[in-house]
């Protein structure tokens, strides 16, 4: 069984639930950002729960199936679509040989999760398959995947078509994140812990899988932002010297020599991971017994979806009617709009007004998230009109280049 | 009767829901780095129900827990029941680690600045950091990165004012009075003096890296022509590093 990847999106790489032990010498855990969503789609199509799935950023893959499998993708706010047809998130689906699946562009949500019944078949390098891009290791050869990668698929379950109800999703609301204060709370002023507990953050366009940077009012410190570098834990807010909050994620370095103000609690990692650049949080403080018992409502709702799936008791009520049509055949002659999925800048334009090209062929690349985006065309047609010049900055949504059938 | 002295004064600082730091002191030196490792030692000899990775730095432990098994509270109780029990520990005899390096030219291209910068010839540059034996104090940063103490300050220089956006992998950097090591390709701010042939990351093998914490590292100067020997031996998996021993430390407290 396999899969292949037709458009990568802007930033896709094989992820499980990460490296374990190896932080003492120097190697992140890396894993999903959200390991939550990955186990339940894991459970959706049979599998284990820390099998490796596919972690997509921003704008989703485009991956045509080799035999027919099962899948299932965890997300909020994302369309995905099996050839024509739109399918829903947090459901087991059967995509045959020769489908396709793609997602449309979303406004909201920053990661979904794609699990295979059988799961992505790499080999594990130290123990995980995830993939850390910096050292180069895990994944499929280390490195984010790429149009043409073929990816083989463990042999699959037996599943059938259930679909998690809305109370066992995460909460897509974001906007408030759980901290518990310290390791260095007492390297900053009253004034600067208030000002992090009281004031609205605004996701900056260079984070990635490292961390999640933030700009907003500056926190002050009391006794300075360096620290005697130590172990770094994932969820950590460091602040550095101008006073702007770093959340530590899966790929963070393993040590670090800035004072952390507070940690983000477990269960609000799912939260961290729908994070794009632009949006807005907030953090409030919480006491380990509050965190803990989050924590432990998570595992609960783990573990009973799992119970429910095995009792098929999630079947799901809709056959999906998927047609074998692909979408470039559907509404000729209308104007279709590629839009910038965040915030960025543009860096350079293949095309000109007038040009012929074919679904898929770059457009245009622009950097974001401290990524080279590629925009493909949507379908064959011709490069209707360009809003855009090279080095133009773009917002979320803007719509850069038209092409017309 | 046995009365311990007093070993060590454990400050614990949560880190979430899931890990703890356990701090020694704020400082940086060798006895506290050395209790730092007979520490971590004593948690890996006994281990406890619901303890999961332990970072060691300088002069503290990043402990997780599995918060399912233990608590904070009772892993605190349980850590500083361990550390009472420390009397002695004898750890394995320190290593020393001889680095080969290609100084100056394209490989170190901030040799000659750092020369400059402490009214020395390059050569004198090369002397200074090739005298000392350096303790590793921590792995951290990224895969297999040592952080090495007791740089000569003859030789010390700042930080790049624009860091560098590609560091080149197995590079022997210099910044103010630290130096090290980059194991991979990495931006960074450091003032590169030369490279070093020896690979310090092999995810391949297991442990993958080639330097632990409390061992020490030398560095001494070749040629080019014997960097590309090492390098070709490297490359065919038939070099190997030389390594002495130092004597066994063994402490009373």
């Amino acid at each position: 069984m396999s899969i292949e990847i037709v458009d990568p999106g802007s930033f896709t790489t094989v992820q499980d639930l990460g490296r374990n032990g190896y932080q003492k010498y120097g190697i992140p855990p890396s894993g999903a950002i959200d390991p939550h969503s990955l186990q339940l789609a894991n459970l959706l199509v049979g599998n284990e729960t820390g099998e490796a799935g596919l972690e997509a950023t921003i704008s989703g893959p485009t991956i045509e199936f080799a035999e027919a499998t099962w899948f299932a993708i965890a997300g909020t706010e994302w369309v995905p679509r099996l050839n024509d047809s739109e399918i829903p998130l947090w459901r087991s689906v059967r995509a045959e040989a020769g489908d396709t699946l793609s997602f449309d562009e979303a406004d909201e949500g920053a990661r979904a999760y794609i699990a295979f019944s059988g799961g992505v078949d790499v080999p594990p390098v130290l123990g995980s398959k995830s993939t850390n891009v910096r050292a180069e290791i895990g994944g499929f050869e280390g490195r984010p995947l790429q149009q043409g990668d073929v990816l083989d698929i463990g042999s699959g379950n037996d599943v059938t078509a259930q679909e998690l109800p809305e109370r066992y999703r995460p909460d897509p609301d974001f906007d408030d994140v759980r901290v518990i204060l310290g390791p260095q709370d007492d390297h900053f002023s009253d004034a600067g812990i208030d000002t992090f507990l009281d004031s609205t953050f605004t996701v900056q366009s260079d984070s990635d899988r490292m961390g999640l940077r933030f700009d907003g009012p500056s926190i002050e410190h009391s006794t300075g932002a360096d620290i005697i570098s130590e172990g770094t834990a994932g969820g950590a807010v460091q602040v550095p010297e101008n006073g702007k909050p770093i959340v530590l994620l899966s790929d963070r370095q393993t040590t670090g020599g800035y004072a952390k103000i507070a940690t983000v609690i477990d269960a609000d990692l799912p939260k961290l991971a729908q994070m794009r650049p632009a949006d807005e949080a907030s953090f409030s403080e919480v006491s380990l017994d509050a965190a803990y018992e989050a924590r432990e409502r998570q595992l609960e709702t783990i573990a009973e979806v799992e119970r429910l799936l095995q009792d098929e008791a999630l079947i799901a009520e809709e056959p999906i009617e998927t047609t074998d049509e692909g979408r470039t055949e559907e509404s000729t002659g209308d104007e279709r709009w590629v839009t910038a999925t965040m915030p960025g800048e543009i860096i350079a334009i293949h095309v000109s007004e007038g040009d012929e090209v074919e679904m898929g062929d770059d457009l245009i690349v622009y950097e974001a998230m401290k990524m080279e985006n590629v925009l493909t065309a949507p379908a064959d047609g011709v490069v209707s009109r360009i809003n855009v010049g090279e080095g133009d900055s773009v917002d979320n949504g803007e719509e850069l280049l038209s092409v017309k059938r | 009767m046995n009365e311990r002295t007093q070993w060590a004064d454990l400050t614990f600082r949560p880190i979430g829901d899931k890990a703890i730091l356990v701090e020694l002191t704020r400082e940086i030196d060798p006895e506290t780095n050395r209790k730092v490792r007979n520490l971590w030692a004593a948690l890996e000899k006994e281990p406890i129900d619901g303890l999961g990775e332990i970072v060691p730095g300088y002069c503290s432990l990043l402990v997780y827990y599995d918060p399912s098994e233990i608590r904070s509270d009772a892993l605190r109780a349980e850590i500083e029941a361990v550390a009472g029990k420390i009397t002695e520990i004898e750890l394995p005899p320190p290593k020393v680690y001889h680095l080969p390096v290609l100084y100056g030219g394209e490989m170190g291209p901030d040799l000659d600045f750092v020369a400059e910068e402490n009214d020395l010839t390059p050569q004198a540059v090369i002397d200074v950091h090739t005298s000392r034996e350096y303790l590793i104090y921590m792995i951290g940063f990224s895969p297999g990165f040592p952080y090495l103490g007791g740089m000569s300050e003859d030789i010390a220089a700042p930080r790049l004012p624009d860091p560098r956006t590609v560091t080149p992998a197995r590079s022997v950097g210099i910044a103010e009075t630290e130096t090290g090591v980059y194991p991979v390709e990495s931006p960074g701010g450091w003032r590169i003096i030369g490279r070093t042939p020896v690979e310090l990351f092999t995810p391949e093998e297991d442990p993958p890296v080639l330097l632990e914490m409390g061992d020490y590292v030398k560095f001494y100067e070749i040629s080019a022509d014997r960097y590309e020997e090492i390098r070709e031996a490297v490359e065919q998996g038939t070099y190997e590093v030389e390594i002495t021993e130092l004597e066994a430390e063994t402490h009373v407290y």
